[in-house]
């Protein structure tokens, strides 16, 4: 048996997780080390919806495929429910992942096309709990019915290509919630939905966690989506989570140059005017120290080394040396003080409102002289 | 006034399907005039990227336009044959859609395939055509222009691929680009620079923009005139102060709503009740009825697109119109 859990245990936990996949060529001679995840520390706590940011390549997926045990880490411990994943046995990782639910980016592409829906439903009732064809046409039924496909007897015999794409993700809500795991992880759940019908697939994410009373991982690259649905956020870049915190608090008040620029990058906080301006930078990635100091505009020697945490308010965790001590940047500080007058309640980022507000352009556009340090 | 460079009048397009006949746009006008930026917004299945397709002559087989006028230049071009078509497009029109990878040839260099267009179009040697390329990747930010006039496609980020297909499309300078979700595959970042080279671009070649999106921040961001459509019918148009601040139309504004992602004290997210129509079986009257909060009886009746306010936009809803 599996040690038992401890009586108030975080559903999920990354403690120090790093990913190392080998790149390159044994005959070309360049063969490198390529770290998708670099010391990610996390947890979530019952209850929670914890957002994760990032843009492509940043390592959101290896999170996600790693709390599914679908990969191992190099290095780190990853804990579901107390117990350790990442050292389990195939056979054992396949009883634990009862525990888990998980909602694909793509409805189109996660649902066996010649597969009716009844079969796709019923699979997790077969393979966890070897229920009857009565027992699992039941519940198949209930499922459908609570994700809003009714009459379920009819969708039942559907096959995917029949359904809309929002009903497709529905039917991929209606397995994940299966078997009432304690964690759903959702990857850009609605990144392929129109808007009309995002809410309604968001809405009924929401509902259906409440019910189950499931914790939630949502990976999503829309900073104003996790603003809506999340109680934490972390933000990833290269493999290395380098801001988190409640969600409020980190979107009215970002500190890592790097969260600034993903939200001045928002269309719906960009005005006409920064579109006049362009900067590109086309340098190779730098290597060691702060992975961001190549494209931060308030770069300084002590950038070269990696920064350790620093916490602004409480559970606001920053990885930038600008929360150091010694360390005043004005400039930084009135981005700051522009984004956050933007985000503050009553001006949220709707296409409406958004031009009402003064412009917080992104520094990269006048590099500014950094005093500090 | 002048008259507009792209004028599409009565447009009706068709895709004959299994049992019945697909209606994707169904009597529909939009301009486009010299040096405008105009948005199309619509979601999936609201007729805009076939609109987009025919207005450059590249819609396919079986998709056919059955009706209406598209006139560029003072040209109508549903009626030009195929020759004169590969006149105009590449050199007077050009497009710039989603996914780069699948527009660019992965065996050739960009550079060539850059130059290679410029050859097609007008009356320069080849170095000439390489030295303008090479610039022309550089303008838009892929620098070293010659270095990466060298690689090939797979060699380069989303990001940089989309940089090449623009420049593609705007190193014979055309009059109208025409921009069918040009930024949607990529990470915000990236859509940030690549807009902003863009419409630098753009604006330094005086070229109109056509730039169709889901996305209404991105087309507010880009776009001086808006067109929305849903379900096959243009809905509203007009100035983009006007659509944005004061929206008349109910999708319009259950659109603006949805995509400012507002949560209510439960954390639910505001919604559009119920689906789009299925287009081979439109419903009789207004397209958004079933889904509208006004709807009201005379709603089983066609509205037309009538003038609303005073700076020229219009809406096409029984609300802004006498019966």
């Amino acid at each position: 048996m599996l040690a038992a859990p401890a009586a108030m245990t975080s559903i999920l936990r990354f403690n120090v997780v790093a990913k190392e996949y080998d790149v390159g060529s044994v005959f070309e001679g360049n063969r490198a080390v390529l770290r998708a995840l670099d010391g990610v520390s996390f947890s979530i706590e019952p209850g929670e919806t914890v957002g994760l940011v990032g843009e492509s390549g940043s390592g959101k997926s290896t999170i996600a495929r790693i709390a599914t045990g679908l990969l191992r880490p190099t290095s780190g411990s990853v804990t579901l429910l107390g117990h350790r994943i990442d050292t389990l046995s195939d056979r054992r990782l396949r009883t634990q992942r009862a525990g888990l639910g998980f909602v694909f980016q793509n409805p189109y592409e996660s649902l066996n096309p010649r597969h009716r829906i009844s079969e796709i439903l019923e699979l997790p009732f077969l393979v966890h709990q070897r229920l009857s064809a009565a027992e699992r046409n039941k519940q198949v039924n209930d499922l459908l019915d609570r994700v809003g496909l009714s009459p379920a007897s009819d969708f039942a015999r559907k096959l995917p290509h029949q359904l809309s794409g929002g009903q497709r993700q529905r039917v991929a809500i209606a397995r994940a919630i299966a078997l009432r795991p304690r964690l759903l992880i959702a990857d850009e759940p609605v990144s392929a939905l129109d808007v009309s019908i995002s809410g309604q697939v968001l809405n009924l994410l929401r509902d259906v966690q409440e019910v189950i009373g499931s914790s939630t991982l949502f990976i999503s690259h829309d900073l104003a989506l996790v603003q809506a649905t999340c109680d934490r956020v972390l933000v990833l870049h290269r493999g290395r989570i380098i801001e988190s915190g409640p969600t409020a608090t980190v979107l009215n008040n970002p500190s890592h140059p790097y969260t600034l620029r993903l939200m001045v990058s928002m269309p719906a906080y960009m005005t006409a005017a920064q579109l006049v301006t362009d900067h590109e930078v086309t340098s190779e990635p730098a290597i060691g120290g702060c992975l961001f100091r190549d494209r931060c505009p308030f770069a300084m020697p002590r950038c070269n080394q990696t920064p350790p945490l620093f916490e602004e308010t409480p559970g606001h965790q920053s990885l930038c040396w600008l929360l150091g001590a010694n360390t005043d940047v004005a400039v930084w500080r009135d981005l700051r003080l522009k984004i956050a007058s933007r985000m503050s309640v009553g001006s949220k980022p709707s296409a409406v409102t958004a031009t009402a507000h003064p412009d917080p352009s992104w520094p990269l556009d006048n590099p500014p002289a950094t005093s500090g340090v | 006034m002048n008259a507009p460079l792209l004028n599409i009048s009565g447009l009706r397009v068709q895709y004959p399907t299994g049992d019945a006949t697909l209606t994707a746009v169904d009597g529909v006008d939009l301009q486009v005039r010299e040096g405008q930026r105009v948005g199309l917004v619509g979601e999936s299945g609201s007729g805009k990227s076939t609109l987009a397709f025919v207005a450059a002559r590249l819609l396919r087989s079986p998709g056919r336009a059955t009706e209406g006028r598209v006139d560029f230049e003072g040209r109508d071009l549903l009626s030009l044959d195929e020759a004169g078509c590969n006149e105009i497009r590449g050199s007077r029109i050009a497009m710039v859609y989603q996914d780069p990878f699948t527009f660019l040839n992965p065996l050739i260099r960009v550079g060539n395939q850059v130059s290679e267009t410029l050859q097609t179009h007008s009356r320069c040697s080849r170095s000439q055509a390489r030295t303008q390329a090479v610039m022309m990747l550089e303008r838009l930010g892929l620098r070293p222009g010659a270095v990466m006039a060298r690689k090939h496609p797979h060699q380069l980020s989303g990001g940089q691929r989309q940089r090449v297909v623009i420049a593609m499309a705007l190193i014979g300078r055309p009059r109208l680009l025409i921009a069918d979700e040009p930024t949607t595959a990529l990470d915000v970042t990236v859509q940030a620079q690549i807009l902003r080279v863009l419409s630098g671009i753009i604006a330094e070649l005086g070229t109109s923009l056509l730039l169709i999106s889901h996305d209404l921040s991105v087309i507010r961001l880009m776009c001086e005139f808006i067109y929305v459509m849903y379900a096959g019918k243009m809905v509203e148009f007009g100035p983009a102060a006007e659509l944005f601040t004061a929206p008349r139309h109910p999708y319009t504004q259950a659109l603006l709503r949805a995509s400012g992602h507002d949560v209510d004290a439960n954390r639910r997210f505001f919604t559009i009740p119920g689906a789009p129509p299925d287009l081979r079986r439109p419903p009789e009257g207004c397209r958004f009825a079933h889904r509208c909060p006004h709807r009201m009886k005379i709603c089983a009746r066609s509205p037309a697109l009538l003038p609303v306010g005073h700076a020229g936009s219009h809406a096409a809803c029984w609300l802004h119109q006498p019966p």
